[in-house]
């Protein structure tokens, strides 16, 4: 504790030096950039004298913003680190080496200290899902790849971890996709939320708790998402029958899985309407038929039938009592009709 | 709604429809048609076996007789009583609108026919309305009284005609219209044998005898009569059979008499007396012999018959000697003798038939054991068994040839033109009879009754003798009729005796005697005694 402390006062000077540092360099116009990055510079001092670390975050990003400095870029990690967020810490060290030249051998060395302290603390989450190519978010952040695919060579896992920046709620246009199905990604330790998503099947959310160093392993099986479709029909309530199954009347709404669907809709005195919907999973089709009225055939008419059988029918009696021969004279016993 | 559907919901009401249709009566017919059912209560086949139907339509138009065309005829043979109700239909003209008709039925025995020769109507007549000579046996041809049957303009009519006095001859009007169709009973009852309908005067017999009444015509209902209940349950009502009453009331023969008075009982009935038509049997030998030629139906209620001939003990015990008698008996009768009368004294002959017996005597005989001479009917009757279903030729059956051992005939000084049978001569009684022939064999000459000796031994007299014309049985009431002595003037005797020949014997073999000849009193000649049963 006491150490901490006294390394955190440490710190707190070394922002404070680098601020004044920072002030003397700076020139011109650039001076009223410059006159705000030193004021957040000099926000994020304050905070970070506090430990009020989140806040002091984010004053130095806007005077990195303002101006950027491998010094305050330093600050950054440092308070990054300071909150646990070690990934990005690890982020903003590289950047502050990258212009190691200006900052002070003190930090530069404390930069790389830093950085060969990070990657023992990160933890590790071994993800394999199936279907491959699903993206995976870490609480809300896109992962990205640490390693080009030369590097980590085709068939092997992907190397990633979360991106700076949180994700909305749709998937980022960069997020990354697993391919293969099986990443290795680094994690900030403690609790993490994991999403995996793949357009088409239910996202997967993992709840992990990790700690420091450690290495997690999660096979995620996405569930395919049903397709919605909705169906209307004119007129309305048209029998609908998916595949042969009757499923209502129109207008409704009903999942079904993706696939190639064969939907038809009928109604009386109605051309049935049909038609054959390729759905697609977690999408929503909406399908509106418009039924052509039947032109009814006679033939089709019971009653038709039964005139014309009454037609033929009495036409039969009429030909039969107009033809037919006589009745048969009656000779009784004696089998015999005088005058026949 | 579906194709099929719509054709399973039309073929259902069409198939109600046609069961609709099939239980609607159909149309009338197209014809007028009357059924006509023919009842009666004669016997069948015994006295109506043959109905005989004549159709003629009522019309003035030119060839009708007497405003009738004859328009149709048919005889059918009925062959017992279930066949009646006899039933047949006439049918108007498929042209006319109405039509009168007048139709003739003529039932009666079968074979019993004359030549057709038109319409010969004789009016019945009673004993007691006139004279036998006016009795009009046979009225002549009229060329007049012609109606003939045209078919197709060719002569179509029947050759023969029922004999009128063996039928019931009986006329109906009808009127049929177009379109309907009626049914009438048509009653003929035994009643009206022989009584012929008049078919000019519209008239006939509906149920008594000799009474003509006008036609009965269509609608009127009378009720049907049951074939086979004449003359017993219907008509006479006459007793026939010989039950135990009349068992107990038959003479059982008397011990003394050898049992030669025992009686026979006779059941009554019904049947044909006289020739039956032209193809009937008979063996004339001289004129005087023959069926009548006007044969009728008879009926005898029934009466006890002698079994045998009236013996010569009955005769002396009836103590009605003869002087005349005796007088004429006085020769003896022995081998050597011409004369066989078996009542002298000079050998007893008690169980020999008595012969040489006048005709008023015998009859005397009779009615002391209170009986009568037989009728001709009756000796007819007995003799050709028609008390049963089925008469016959002679006592024995059909069959006429007789062999001397079966009856006692051609003995004596027969004519050489006969066979004969040896002596002895003269008649026989039952203990002689096989006489000299050595073998011993019974008399066939018995009738089914076993009554004995109506063909052979001798003549019997009988108390009728009908004129050959047959008027005077023509004239009387069927019913046991008689035509004695004051009616034709001469008695007759039946049967053959022991001195005719075999070659005689028939069963309608007749011998008349004037009653003025000397023939009157002969030794081939005797009797039996009938007796009526109460």
């Amino acid at each position: 504790m006491k150490r901490r402390a006294r390394r955190g006062h440490a710190y707190g000077w070394a922002c404070l030096v680098g601020a004044a540092v920072v002030a003397i360099a700076v020139p011109g116009r650039a001076e009223d950039a410059l006159a705000v990055a030193r004021h957040d510079f000099d926000v994020g001092t304050a905070a970070s004298r506090e430990e009020r670390w989140s806040d002091a975050v984010v004053a130095f990003e806007h005077a990195y913003a303002a101006k950027p400095h491998p010094l305050t870029a330093f600050n950054i990690g440092v308070c990054l680190r300071a909150t646990g967020n070690l990934l990005e810490a690890e982020q903003r060290f590289h950047v502050a080496l990258q212009s190691e030249s200006q900052l002070p051998t003190n930090l530069v060395q404390d930069a790389r200290d830093y950085l060969r302290e990070i990657p023992v603390r990160l933890a590790t989450l071994d993800l394999e899902v199936t279907p491959a190519d699903a993206v995976v978010s870490i609480d809300g952040r896109s992962l990205g790849s640490r390693a080009t695919d030369a590097e980590r060579g085709a068939g092997s896992r992907a190397l990633l971890e979360p991106k700076a920046a949180p994700t909305s709620a749709g998937l980022a246009a960069d997020a990354t996709a697993i391919p293969y199905g099986k990443a290795d990604i680094r994690l900030n330790p403690g609790v993490r939320l994991v999403l995996v998503r793949k357009p088409g099947f239910e996202p997967t959310v993992l709840s992990l708790s990790i700690g420091p160093g450690a290495t997690v392993e999660r096979h995620v099986n996405l569930t395919q998402q049903n397709a919605r479709l909705h169906l209307t029909s004119f007129p309305e309530r048209a029998v609908v029958r998916i595949d042969g199954v009757d499923v209502g009347a129109a207008p409704l709404d009903i999942e079904r899985p993706s696939g190639a669907h064969k939907v038809v809709l009928q109604q009386d005195d109605f051309e049935p309407y049909e038609t054959t919907l390729v759905l697609s999973p977690g999408t929503r089709s909406d399908l509106h038929a418009k039924l052509t009225r039947r032109r009814v055939s006679l033939a089709s008419r019971w009653w038709f039938w039964t005139a014309i059988g009454v037609v033929v029918a009495t036409a039969t009696v009429t030909t039969y009592v107009l033809t037919r021969p006589p009745t048969p004279l009656d000779g009784g016993g004696l089998n015999w009709v005088a005058g026949r | 709604m579906t194709l099929v559907c719509a054709a399973r919901r039309s073929l259902s009401l069409l198939l109600a429809s046609a069961a609709v249709l099939g239980g609607v009566p159909s149309c009338a017919p197209s014809r007028g048609e009357l059924l006509i059912a023919v009842y009666t209560d004669l016997p069948s086949p015994q006295l109506a076996s043959s109905l005989r139907i004549d159709v003629y339509r009522v019309s003035g138009d030119i060839g009708s007789w007497n405003g009738l065309i004859w328009t149709d005829s048919q005889s059918f043979f009925i062959d017992s009583n279930a066949r009646f109700p006899a039933t047949f239909g006439l049918a108007i003209s498929p042209d006319a609108s109405e039509e009168d008709y007048l139709i003739r039925a003529r039932l009666g025995p079968d074979g019993a026919n004359r030549d057709y020769q038109g319409e010969r109507f004789s009016p019945p007549m009673r004993r007691d309305e006139g004279s036998l000579d006016d009795v009009l046996m046979s009225p002549p041809v009229d060329a007049e009284n012609y109606p003939r049957l045209l078919r197709n303009g060719v002569d179509g009519s029947p050759l023969h005609e029922p004999i009128p006095s063996l039928v019931v001859d009986s006329l109906r009007f009808v009127r049929i219209r177009q379109g309907e169709r009626t049914q009438v009973t048509w009653p003929l009852a035994g009643e009206c044998i022989g009584t012929q309908a008049d078919l000019v005067g519209r008239r006939s017999c509906v149920n008594t005898e000799h009474e003509l009444t006008t036609l009965v015509s269509v609608g009127e209902d009378t009720p049907p009569l049951k074939a086979g209940t004449w003359p017993q349950a219907a008509g006479p009502h006459i007793k026939t059979e010989c039950d135990a009453a009349a068992e107990a009331l038959r003479r059982k023969g008397t011990p003394a008499l050898d049992g030669l008075d025992e009686e026979v009982c006779v059941p009554g009935g019904a049947f044909i007396y006289g020739r039956r038509g032209p193809d009937d049997q008979v063996i004339p030998l001289d004129a005087l012999k023959g069926e009548p030629e006007f044969p009728q139906i008879v009926i005898l209620p029934r009466f006890y018959v002698d079994k045998f001939e009236y013996s010569v003990g009955r005769w002396r015990a009836s103590n009605l000697r003869s002087s005349t008698m005796e007088l004429n008996n006085a020769k003896t009768l022995s081998p050597d003798t011409e004369s066989a009368c078996t009542a002298g004294n000079v050998i007893q002959r008690d169980r020999y038939p008595l012969t040489c017996v006048p005709r008023d005597f015998a009859q005397q005989l009779c009615h002391a054991s209170g009986g009568a001479l037989l009728t001709d009917a009756q000796w007819t009757y007995v003799a050709t068994n028609a008390f049963a279903p089925d008469a016959t030729l002679t006592p024995w059956g059909n069959r006429l040839e007789i062999s001397c051992e079966g009856a006692w005939l051609s003995h004596g000084s027969a004519p050489d033109t006969f066979a004969q049978c040896g002596r002895p001569f003269g008649p026989t009684d039952e203990t002689v009879f096989n006489g000299l022939i050595s073998t011993p064999l019974r008399s066939v000459d018995r009738n089914g009754l076993g009554v004995l000796h109506l063909e052979g031994n001798v003549r019997e007299i009988v108390d009728a003798m009908e004129r050959t014309d047959g008027r005077c049985f023509l004239a009387s009431t069927r019913l046991d009729p008689t035509c004695g002595r004051q009616e034709t003037g001469r008695f007759g005797t039946r049967g053959s005796s022991w001195a005719a020949g075999l070659v005689s014997l028939n069963r309608r073999d007749r011998h008349a005697v004037d009653l003025d000849t000397d023939d009157e009193v002969v030794d081939t000649t005797g009797f039996r005694c009938a007796r009526k049963s109460e």
